[in-house]
């Protein structure tokens, strides 16, 4: 871990507003990246992700500093979107078109259409599933930091990383992405 | 497990360095195994479209810590009700049951002790914590 962020840490459980508000914005962006691959929904997304910090407030004074900063701030999101599935059993997923970029308008509707067929294929996996790909894929954690902050074995994590892929190889074949 | 099955396995995770056993690049693989390769090399750079940051939210951290206080001094503030009303109720309950045991003489002289004595321990006690915290 950083000393800069350890440094971070000891001043926001003294109460410092200040370094608890720059923990947050420097590790917003994982955040914000790893809640909206898991829940789809830009919307449902950013309700998480200001749950997920208000949890993280809250338990500031909980948080040792074993693992980094932003794996604690997912290991809550994940908490947060597992409570909120089940209480909305029935989740109904809604089509969000993306934010144009300066792009050209054919590009933006390449990227938004692939976009799309890529995200419903990683909403069909199980939340579980998808948890590790992301983690994985994504960010790179190892099998070890996964079962950490999912609470699963390590031979959980790894059959579901091999069943997750299996899975995405068959889809983009048969709906001929690749 | 079918073979070709670990096998996807395996490659899988060495494709994302897990790898149980250490694999040689020289190591030799069948057709199928060379072309799962390439399909998983394909379909995690189609994945990676993902990492496009998309969308734009609007989330204001400072007033989230400002929200977290609140709610912590809320609780603060709850708990202490709760432990007043519990601590005074034990007192009430603790001088009621003197009194029925030890009769109602118990009342004056603890009357006596709170009006005389106490004072004499609780200002000392308050003007040093209170000079320790200045410091």
């Amino acid at each position: 871990m950083l000393l800069d962020e350890l440094d971070l840490i000891n001043r926001a459980k003294d109460g410092n507003k200040s370094a608890l508000n720059s923990l947050l914005k420097d590790n917003y962006n994982i955040l914000k990246g790893y809640t909206v691959k898991m829940v789809g929904d830009p919307h449902l997304a950013q309700d998480i992700i200001q749950d997920a910090m208000l949890k993280a407030v809250l338990n500031i004074n909980k948080f040792e500093p074993r693992a980094k900063f932003s794996t604690w701030l997912i290991k809550i999101a994940t908490n947060v979107y597992r409570d909120y599935l089940r209480k909305n059993k029935f989740v109904k997923q809604i089509e969000e078109t993306a934010i144009d970029r300066g792009k050209q308008l054919e590009d933006t509707v390449i990227l938004n259409f692939e976009y799309q067929e890529v995200m419903k294929i990683i909403l069909k996996l199980p939340y579980e599933k998808r948890a590790v790909f992301i983690l994985k894929h994504y960010y790179g954690y190892k099998y070890e930091e996964i079962s950490e902050i999912l609470g699963c074995p390590l031979g959980t994590v790894r059959s579901r990383l091999h069943n997750a892929v299996k899975y995405i190889i068959s889809e983009t074949y048969r709906k001929e992405i690749i | 497990m079918k073979d070709s099955e670990r096998n996807k396995n395996s490659l899988i995770d060495e494709f994302y360095n897990e790898s149980q056993e250490k694999i040689s690049p020289n190591t030799v693989h069948c057709e199928a195994d060379l072309e799962f390769k390439s399909v998983l090399n394909s379909t995690a750079k189609k994945m990676d479209i993902l990492n496009e940051d998309m969308f734009d939210f609007d989330i204001d951290t400072l007033s989230i810590i400002e929200q977290g206080e609140c709610i912590r001094e809320h609780k603060k503030a709850n708990i202490e009700f709760i432990l007043f009303i519990l601590s005074s109720f034990t007192m009430l309950a603790v001088y009621a049951l003197l009194i029925i045991k030890l009769g109602p003489k118990i009342l004056i002289i603890s009357q006596i002790f709170i009006v005389i004595i106490a004072p004499w321990i609780i200002i000392p006690i308050s003007f040093f914590k209170r000079r320790g915290s200045e410091v």
